[in-house]
C-alpha cells in the first residue's frame, strides 16, 4: 500500500471513518496502516468501530483475520464483552452508558502497544455522544472502523472524511464491483445545496417540528410548506402547490419504498431536488436512484462528507481473485480519486 | 404496606410530582419508583423522614451552592451492586474493580462533603469510611478515576511487562514479515504470563475486598436516601409545602392545593381555589352541582394525605394528618377495563374490597361520585347506606356525591361553593351584554371551586337550575324544572 500517499491524504482531518463494500474488502488492513502511519508520527488517536465487524477471517493476505494493533497511549472505545479479546495492558478510563449487545461501550487507555477487538456504538446519536467523549481527552484523530453494510455510512456528524473499502469478494464480476462501488463513491461525494437560506428554513423547521413530520417542500428562498403528516412523498408531490416548491427535504433516511411508487407514477420529475441530512441517509439501490436520475431528479445533501479515496482488495473470499493491476485501473478509470491497492 | 396503582396515583396527582424529581443516581431513583405512603406501625420512620425533610428545606436557600455539587457527586455514584453481589462469591472482572473504585472515589468526596456541612447531616444517614477499600483499587494513591492492575501490584508483573514492551518497542521498527512473526509469537508468551499474574492479583484484590462489599451496599443505600430527600426538598420549595404534623385522629388539612391541578389552570391563565377540611373520624360528605369541584377537592384531601403519609411535605398552609393502615380509593375510573365489569360491577367490587379493609384496620376510604351511573333513586340509596355503614366504623370516609340529602346521616357535610354569594342578576347582565363570548366561560369564572363546611340544614344550592338560567335554556321548559 502507498504509505506515504494514505498518510498524505488523511493527516487534515480530525475525524475519518472507514467504510466497506462488503466483507473481506480490506478495511482491517487499511486501518492497521493508518495507525502505523499516525504512529510513527506520534498522532494520539482515538479508535472506535461502527456496531460489531463480523468478519471472522480475512483474506487480504491469504492468512486468518487482521486484528487491529494499536500503540501505546491510543484510546479506544469498545464493548465490555471484547475485553477479553484485547491483549493491550488497558486501562478503563470510564464507562459511556452506550450499551449493545456485547455489553456497555467501555472507554479505555492502551497502556502498551498491543491488538484490540472492537464494537462501538451503532446509532449515528450514539457515535456523536461517544465522539463528544473522546474530545474531553484531547485525541488529534478520531478514526472510526465503519461496518460492512453502505447502510451505516457514517454520517457527517460523525465524522469529516472517508475511506471507502472494496473489493473482489463484493461481486464475482470485477464490472459489478466497479458500478456499485462508484455508485456509492458517488453518494458520498454528494455536494451540498447551496444557499443557506434552505438550510436555515429547514433548521428552523427542525427545532419546532411534530416527530411525525417528515417531508417538507422548499423553494430557494427558503420558504417552505409542511405537507400533512404521515403523507407520502408520491401523494404530496401530486398536489398542484408542490410544484411551486421545487425542493423536496426528506427527514431521515430515503428509500426505495418511498421513492418507487414515485418513479411509477407520471408526476414530473424535472429539476426536482431531493435534499437529505448527509449521504449516510440515502439507502436507494441503484436501480432506483439511477431511474430517479433519469426522469431529471437531482439527489443533495445538507452535509457534505469528503471521501478521500477508494481502497481496493484484488483477494475474494470466495476464491475468484481479480487481476490486481487490472482491477486498479479500472477503478482508477471509473473514479476521480485515488484509488489504493491494499496490497502494495 | 399500601399500595398504589399508577392509575390511582396518576388520578390523585400523585404520579405527577413523582415524575418532577429528577434524582441523580440509581440509588434515588428506585426510591421515587416505590414511594408509597408508609404503614401505619412505622410511624417514629415517617417522623424521621419528615424531619430529615425539614432539616434540608430549611438549610436550602443559605447553602444554594452545596447542592449543585452534592448533585453532581450523586449524579458520579453510578450502580455497583451487581459488582457487589458478584465480589461475594467470583473473582471481579477489571470492569468491575473499575466501576468499585469509581464509586469509592465519588463516595469518598460525597462522605467529606457531608461531614464538612452542617446544612447536610441528616439523623441516621450516615456514610461509612471506606478510604481503606479505595487504597486496595488504588495502591499508589493517585485518586484518578481510571483502573488497570498497575506494576506496583506485584514485582513480577513489572518484570513481564518490561520484557513485552521490549519486544513491542522492536517490533514497532522491524519489517520483515518473517521476523515480526517471530516477535509477536514471543509478545504472546508475555501477554499470556502478564494475564496469569493479572488474575492471581484480581483473585487477591477480590479477597482484601470482600469485607468491604456490605459496607459499600450500606453507603449505596444511604446514596439513595440522600438523593431522594434531596429531590423531595426541591419539589417542597417549588410547591411551598409544609411539614405535616403527624396526629392520631383529626384531620386538619388549611388551603391545600394540588399542583397537577394548579399547574394546568395556570397554564390556561386560571387560577385554583385552595381547599381546606377537617375531620375527625366518622364520614363527611361532598355535595355540589355536576360541574365539578367536588372530584378536585376529594382528590386534592387525598393526595395531601397520601404525600403526608409518604414521608413528603405537604401543599398546604397547615396540616394535621393521621396515618391510615389502608387508603381506599373508590372510582368507576380506578377499575381496570381487562377485567371485564361493567363500570357500576367494578365500583362495587371496589366498595366490597374497602369495606374489608375498614375491617382490618384503620382505613381511609375515599369514594368520588360511588353509583353515579345507576338510577338516582337507587344510587342515591346507595351511598345514604354506605354513609350509615361507615359511620359507625372505626375509618374515616369522605364521599364526594351530586345526590341530595345523603348528607344528612354524615359527621361532616361540605359543599362547593360555586355560585354561592354571587350576585345573579349582575351575572345575567353581563353575559347578555357579552355578545359574542360564550355563557358558559363567564360562569366558570364565576364559579368558585372552593369548599365550605355546612352546618345543620341547609338548603341544597341550586346551582344547576342557576346555570340553566344564566345560559338562557327555554323558559317554558325552565318553569317546568323549577315545579319538579
Amino acid at each position: 500500500m502507498k504509505s506515504e500517499l494514505l498518510y498524505g491524504l488523511v493527516k487534515d482531518y480530525t475525524s475519518l471513518s472507514l467504510a466497506g463494500m462488503c466483507k473481506n474488502a480490506g478495511k482491517t488492513t487499511v486501518l492497521n496502516r493508518i495507525l502505523q502511519d499516525m504512529g510513527k508520527k506520534d498522532v494520539s488517536l482515538a479508535l472506535t468501530s461502527i456496531g460489531r465487524d463480523g468478519e471472522s477471517t480475512d483474506v487480504v493476505t491469504g492468512t486468518g483475520k487482521p486484528r487491529i494493533y494499536v500503540r501505546e497511549g491510543t484510546l479506544f472505545a469498545t464493548a465490555a464483552g471484547l475485553l477479553h479479546n484485547c491483549d493491550t495492558t488497558g486501562e478503563i478510563l470510564r464507562t459511556t452508558g452506550i450499551h449493545t449487545p456485547l455489553g456497555e461501550v467501555v472507554l479505555l487507555r492502551a497502556r502498551s502497544d498491543g491488538f484490540i477487538d472492537l464494537a462501538g456504538p451503532s446509532m449515528n446519536q450514539q457515535l456523536i455522544e461517544l465522539s463528544a467523549i473522546f474530545k474531553e481527552y484531547g485525541p488529534e484523530k478520531i478514526l472510526i472502523d465503519g461496518a460492512i453494510s453502505r447502510k451505516s455510512l457514517c454520517s457527517r456528524r460523525v465524522t469529516e472524511a472517508v475511506i471507502l473499502c472494496t473489493g473482489a469478494s463484493y461481486h464475482k464480476d470485477m464490472g459489478t464491483v466497479i458500478d456499485d462501488t462508484v455508485y456509492v463513491s458517488n453518494l458520498l461525494q454528494l455536494r451540498a445545496a447551496t444557499g443557506s437560506r434552505v438550510r436555515i428554513a429547514i433548521e428552523g423547521w427542525q427545532g419546532k417540528k411534530a416527530p411525525n413530520e417528515k417531508l417538507l417542500l422548499l423553494d430557494w428562498e427558503g420558504s417552505f410548506r409542511i405537507p400533512e403528516p404521515g403523507k407520502k412523498p408520491v401523494d404530496v408531490l401530486l398536489d398542484k402547490e408542490a410544484a411551486e416548491y421545487p425542493i423536496v427535504w426528506m427527514e431521515g433516511a430515503m428509500t426505495d419504498a418511498a421513492i418507487k411508487p414515485l418513479l411509477m407514477s407520471n408526476i414530473s420529475l424535472k429539476g426536482r431536488m431531493f435534499m437529505v441530512e448527509d449521504s449516510s441517509k440515502i439507502l436507494l439501490s441503484r436501480e432506483v436512484c439511477e431511474k430517479l436520475y433519469k426522469k431529471g431528479a437531482e439527489l443533495t445533501v445538507l452535509s457534505e462528507i469528503a471521501l478521500l479515496a477508494v481502497t481496493v482488495n484484488p483477494f475474494s473470499a470466495y476464491g475468484n481473485h481479480f487481476d490486481k493491476t487490472e482491477f486498479a485501473a479500472r477503478m482508477q478509470e471509473a473514479v476521480v480519486l485515488p484509488v489504493i491497492d491494499v496490497m502494495e | 404496606m399500601i399500595a398504589l396503582t399508577y392509575e390511582q396515583k396518576k388520578s390523585l396527582g400523585f404520579q405527577y410530582l413523582l415524575d418532577a424529581l429528577n434524582p441523580n443516581s440509581v440509588y434515588g431513583q428506585e426510591l421515587v419508583k416505590q414511594a408509597a405512603p408508609y404503614p401505619r406501625e412505622a410511624r417514629e420512620e415517617l417522623e424521621k423522614e419528615l424531619y430529615r425533610l425539614s432539616c434540608l428545606t430549611r438549610g436550602y436557600e443559605a447553602n444554594k451552592s452545596l447542592w449543585d455539587s452534592l448533585e453532581l457527586i450523586l449524579m458520579n455514584l453510578k450502580e455497583v451492586r451487581g459488582s457487589l453481589k458478584n465480589g461475594a462469591d467470583s473473582v471481579l472482572t477489571d470492569l468491575e474493580l473499575f466501576e468499585l473504585k469509581q464509586f469509592l472515589l465519588q463516595s469518598e468526596r460525597l462522605r467529606r462533603m457531608y461531614l464538612d456541612n452542617p446544612a447536610l447531616q441528616l439523623p441516621e444517614i450516615n456514610f461509612s469510611d471506606t478510604a481503606l477499600a479505595l487504597d486496595l483499587l488504588d495502591p499508589e494513591g493517585r485518586r484518578l478515576p481510571g483502573f488497570y492492575i498497575v506494576d506496583a501490584y506485584a514485582p513480577d508483573l513489572k518484570a513481564v511487562r518490561d520484557e513485552k514492551k521490549r519486544l513491542e518497542v522492536v517490533l514497532r521498527q522491524e519489517h520483515t514479515q518473517e521476523r515480526k512473526q517471530q516477535l509477536h509469537a514471543m509478545r504472546s508468551e508475555t501477554v499470556a504470563q502478564e494475564e496469569l499474574i493479572q488474575q492471581r492479583i484480581r483473585a487477591e484484590l477480590t479477597e482484601k475486598l470482600r469485607p468491604w462489599l456490605s459496607v459499600i451496599q450500606e453507603n449505596c443505600v444511604a446514596v439513595g436516601r440522600l438523593d431522594f430527600l434531596l429531590q423531595k426538598t426541591k419539589l417542597a420549595l417549588s410547591y411551598h409545602g409544609i411539614c405535616p404534623t403527624l396526629t392520631e385522629k383529626i384531620l386538619d388539612l388549611k388551603e391545600m392545593v394540588n399542583p397537577s391541578l394548579t399547574d394546568g389552570l395556570s397554564r390556561r391563565g386560571k387560577a385554583f381555589t385552595p381547599v381546606s377540611f377537617t375531620m375527625e373520624g366518622g364520614t363527611a360528605v361532598i355535595t355540589g352541582a355536576n360541574m365539578g369541584g367536588k372530584s378536585v377537592a376529594l382528590r386534592t384531601i387525598a393526595l395531601n394525605v397520601v404525600l403526608a403519609q409518604s414521608g413528603f411535605f405537604v401543599c398546604a398552609k397547615e396540616a394535621r394528618v393521621p396515618l391510615f393502615d389502608h387508603i381506599c380509593l373508590i372510582a368507576e375510573e380506578y377499575q381496570s377495563m381487562q377485567n371485564g365489569l361493567s363500570s357500576f360491577g367494578g365500583e362495587i367490587m371496589q366498595l366490597q374490597n374497602a369495606v374489608e379493609k375498614q375491617k382490618q384496620g384503620y382505613a381511609l376510604l375515599i369514594f368520588d361520585e360511588l353509583a353515579r351511573g345507576t338510577n338516582p333513586d337507587e344510587g342515591a340509596a346507595i351511598v345514604k347506606a354506605v354513609v350509615k355503614y361507615l359511620k359507625a366504623k372505626p375509618a374515616m370516609a369522605i364521599l364526594a356525591t351530586h345526590y341530595d340529602h345523603v348528607a344528612e346521616d354524615a359527621d361532616y357535610h361540605y359543599q362547593v361553593t360555586g355560585l354561592r354569594g354571587v350576585d345573579l342578576d349582575k351575572l345575567s347582565e353581563e353575559i347578555h351584554s357579552a355578545a359574542g363570548q360564550k355563557g358558559i366561560d363567564i360562569i366558570s369564572r364565576y364559579m368558585n371551586y372552593g369548599i365550605y363546611q355546612v352546618h345543620g340544614e341547609e338548603e341544597c344550592p341550586r346551582d344547576a337550575i342557576h346555570i340553566c338560567g344564566l345560559l338562557g335554556l327555554e323558559p317554558e321548559l325552565l318553569r317546568l324544572i323549577q315545579e319538579a
